[in-house]
């Protein structure tokens, strides 16, 4: 089961990105932009370290998170993925 | 290189899941009460009590969060009603896949009420949905009166919130109108003033529970 929630979410992220790029044939994610919401309680240096953990090996590894700060929410969300075609 | 939008919630794998813990729930009329509060705040103690109140005439289970330990599940158990231990091991929130997995130790149409104690967080356990009817906050006075300030997030997402350990309020420096005014400015939540202990102001809770439970 998951640890602390940032691995969670970078799980949720690595999939998300992993499956997006799958689909558009491409082999190799750049960087990945996320919305994160001011309330919804993550660490960002937390979700990068377990992120470039959990990637290493997938089509994500070595990917930026590029994060935008969201007000008054508590949504995180995918935005978009850069993918070498 | 390609830029793909995506827009998509990384909450929603443990939503999707959650929202199939609430259709179990509903198909056989469980209500369910997502319990959190810090550590020691009495999230147990608050269990206990209204076990003990309501046990002739509702059918209980509860499902107990923890790091490790089945300490909380035990005194649970003592009191008759069927109990489920997550050990989180280090996680330090539940989510609704770990609802799920203990859902299948339960038979969910002998139960009317169940609670789901979190993990003792009042920061991380607000970010998860279970699938539950509501959502309650126990704070209690020796954490001090700051605490609907400090932790915004999970008093915003509440129903309700219960203070607990009252009969202390001559010990400590805590302001009770503090307390409710920064509750209040999370959300028009019912603040229930309890002490486990004394069993002052339990009623008014468990009068509430059975209005919501309707």
């Amino acid at each position: 089961m998951k640890k602390v929630h940032e691995i969670s979410f970078a799980q949720s992220i690595l999939d998300i990105a992993t499956n997006t790029a799958l689909q558009n044939n491409a082999n190799n994610v750049l960087n990945i932009r996320l919305r994160i919401g001011e309330y919804s309680c993550i660490n960002l240096d937390s979700l990068q370290f377990a992120f470039s953990c959990i990637s290493q090996g997938s089509l994500a590894e070595g990917a930026e998170l590029i994060t935008t700060g969201c007000l008054g929410s508590d949504t995180i969300e995918v935005e978009s993925i850069e993918v070498d075609e | 290189m390609k830029v793909i939008k995506v827009a998509a919630s990384v909450l929603k794998v443990n939503d999707t899941i959650a929202l199939e813990n609430q259709a179990a729930f509903r198909d056989n009329n469980v209500f369910v009460v997502n319990v959190m509060g810090s550590p020691g705040a009495g999230k147990t103690s608050l269990l206990l009590r209204t076990i003990e109140a309501l046990k002739d005439n509702i059918r209980i289970g509860v499902i107990e969060g923890d790091i490790a330990t089945s300490h909380d599940a035990e005194l649970i158990q003592a009191t008759g009603v069927p109990v489920v231990q997550i050990n989180t091991e280090g996680a330090c929130h539940l989510d609704a896949m770990m609802i799920k997995m203990a859902l299948t130790h339960f038979n969910l149409a002998e139960i009317d009420l169940l609670f789901i104690e979190n993990v003792g967080n009042l920061v991380c356990p607000a970010g998860f949905r279970l699938g539950e009817n509501a959502r309650v906050v126990v704070s209690s006075v020796p954490e001090g009166d700051d605490k609907p300030k400090k932790y915004p997030g999970m008093f915003r997402i509440a129903d309700g919130v219960v203070l607990n350990k009252i009969d202390l309020l001559h010990a400590f420096e805590f302001n009770i109108n503090t307390f409710k005014e920064d509750v209040r400015r999370a959300g028009e939540l019912p603040i229930f003033e309890v002490s486990c202990k004394t069993k002052d102001g339990l009623s008014v809770w468990l009068d509430w529970l059975g209005v919501k439970k309707k």
